[in-house]
């Protein structure tokens, strides 16, 4: 479903991930773990082409990200990854829902732009989405007046209406205050039992033991630990994912 | 001061302030249009539309309105062209407030949060679709303000027109003033006028205002 070989991205003079490399199957759910800064949102920014990295190759099923690969590069071309990023769905920290636009027209936004429909058929698909996250009654409200838990759930909602192969998740219970947190989790949670392939960055050990097929411990801009999620939480081998997982389970 | 004086005056110069409400409407719609290009191409990722549009601004927010106005009614017939007052005087308004309103323009797009231009983008929409569906409708609130401020300094900055003989409001009271010697009651009466003028523009910027923020917190 998801390949990424030797994936190197740096900023300015700043290496932020190091050859990274990452499979992931189909209807698999993978929990990404790790300090601030080990350069996890920049990975996953790299697999929706947010970031070009500077070498590496990312795989969308078959197809190369962007394209075309020279010298093991991505070189993309725009029109390539716009299509490529309408089937990966990607949920962002701070939610990031079109402020102008209410939850339903946030929803129904890319279905009239990218996928062309008529307005009628993304309203029937956007409802049944706004549904599917619980919100329905929400469906005409501008984002300002949805607590955060809300907005992440249409954020979700947005990304589920275009029919991804794949969604991202770059800590998505992080900004919210801690009684909105269940809400979010759990329509993430059936989302991964209806079978979605899902990478998700999050230090929600519940989430992660329940519904993560897999654990990937980042620090640095590398992978220093994968697993199964009881065996990366109770065994962990690297020292440093150790030290990791007392500082937040202790905080 | 009389006061019926002034009443009595205030219809002649109405005529003139038509002028001025007319040259600051062509100036606000060809000016917007024109900023919001020259915004554009300050924005753009290529260097050649940025490099004009940044000397564009730079040209003429930093020499006087009446310096241009001069320019193109006195300076350009030397080389062939020449303008009645009332184009050269569109043209240069429209001109100058371009620079301007580019500035709003190009502020409030940069002002929009990078995570909307991400989010756009992660929907598979196209870096046009994303600034012409997201980004540009919500800067565009952003910019009512700043730009109700601006069409308003650019009705009172119209009165420089009357230097390249435009008979707008201020002209028709420097008229009236030398064929009645009544400064006092006619250049109240312009006064007068002028702020009926800019409170409408007010008035109607903040309904406009007051609406869209309804939507946004
Ligand atoms: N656009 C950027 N420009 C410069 N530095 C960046 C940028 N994005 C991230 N970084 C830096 O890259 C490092 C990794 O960031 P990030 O991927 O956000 O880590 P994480 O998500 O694990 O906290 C950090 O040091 C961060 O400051
Ligand atoms: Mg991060």
């Amino acid at each position: 479903m998801l390949k990424v070989k030797e994936l190197h991205k740096s900023f300015g003079t700043l290496p932020v991930l190091k050859g990274i490399n990452l499979e992931v199957e189909k209807g698999e759910v993978l929990v990404v773990i790790g300090p601030s800064g080990s350069g996890k949102s920049t990975l996953l920014r790299c697999l929706n082409g947010l970031e070009i990295p500077d070498s590496g190759e990312v795989y969308i099923g078959k197809e190369p990200l962007g394209g075309t690969v020279i010298a093991g590069s991505i070189v993309p071309k725009d029109r390539i990854l716009n299509k490529q990023r309408a089937k990966i769905g990607m949920v962002f920290q701070r939610f990031n829902l079109f402020s102008h636009l209410t939850a339903l027209e946030n929803v129904m936004e890319g279905l009239i732009t990218v996928k062309k429909l008529k307005r009628a058929e993304a309203k029937k698909i956007a409802l049944k989405e706004l549904e599917h996250v619980g919100l329905l009654d929400r469906a005409d409200y501008y984002p300002a007046k949805l607590s955060g838990g809300q907005q992440q759930r249409v954020a979700i909602a947005r990304s589920l209406a275009m029919q991804p192969d794949i969604m991202l998740f770059d800590e998505p219970t992080s900004a919210l205050d801690p009684e909105l947190v269940g809400d979010v989790l759990s329509v993430m949670k059936n989302l991964a039992r209806e079978g979605m392939t899902m990478v998700v960055v999050t230090h929600e050990m519940g989430f992660a033991r329940e519904v993560g097929t897999r654990v990937v411990f980042m620090d640095h801009g590398r992978i220093l630990e994968e697993g199964k999620p009881e065996e990366v939480f109770y065994k962990p081998q690297n020292n440093r994912t150790k030290e990791f997982l007392n500082k937040i389970l202790s905080a | 001061m009389d006061v019926r004086f002034m009443l009595k005056y205030l219809p002649v110069l109405a005529e003139g302030a038509l002028m001025t409400v007319e040259l600051t409407v062509i100036s606000i719609v060809v000016g917007s249009l024109l900023g919001f290009v020259i915004a554009l191409g300050a924005l753009s990722r290529n260097v050649v539309l940025r490099s004009i549009a940044h000397f564009y601004t730079w040209a003429i927010r930093g020499t006087p309105l009446m310096l241009q106005l001069f320019f193109i009614y006195y300076g350009l017939p030397e080389v062939g062209i020449t303008l009645s007052p009332f184009a050269a005087a569109s043209i240069g308004m429209s001109i100058n407030a371009a620079a301007y309103i580019a500035e709003i323009v190009r502020g409030a797009i940069q002002s929009i949060d990078k995570g909307q231009m991400e989010a756009a983008r992660s929907i598979g929409m196209s870096y046009m679709q994303a600034n012409f569906r997201i980004i540009i409708p919500q800067a565009i609130r952003r910019m009512i303000p700043p730009l109700g401020n601006e069409f308003i300094a650019m009705l009172k900055d119209s009165s420089l027109v009357a230097t390249i003989s435009m008979v707008d409001l201020m002209r028709s009271a420097q008229q009236m003033y030398s064929a009645t010697f009544r400064p006092l009651e006619i250049f109240s009466a312009a006064a007068l006028l002028y702020l009926l003028l800019t409170t409408i523009f007010t008035v109607t910027f903040g309904s406009i205002e007051a609406r869209l923020a309804k939507m946004e917190a």
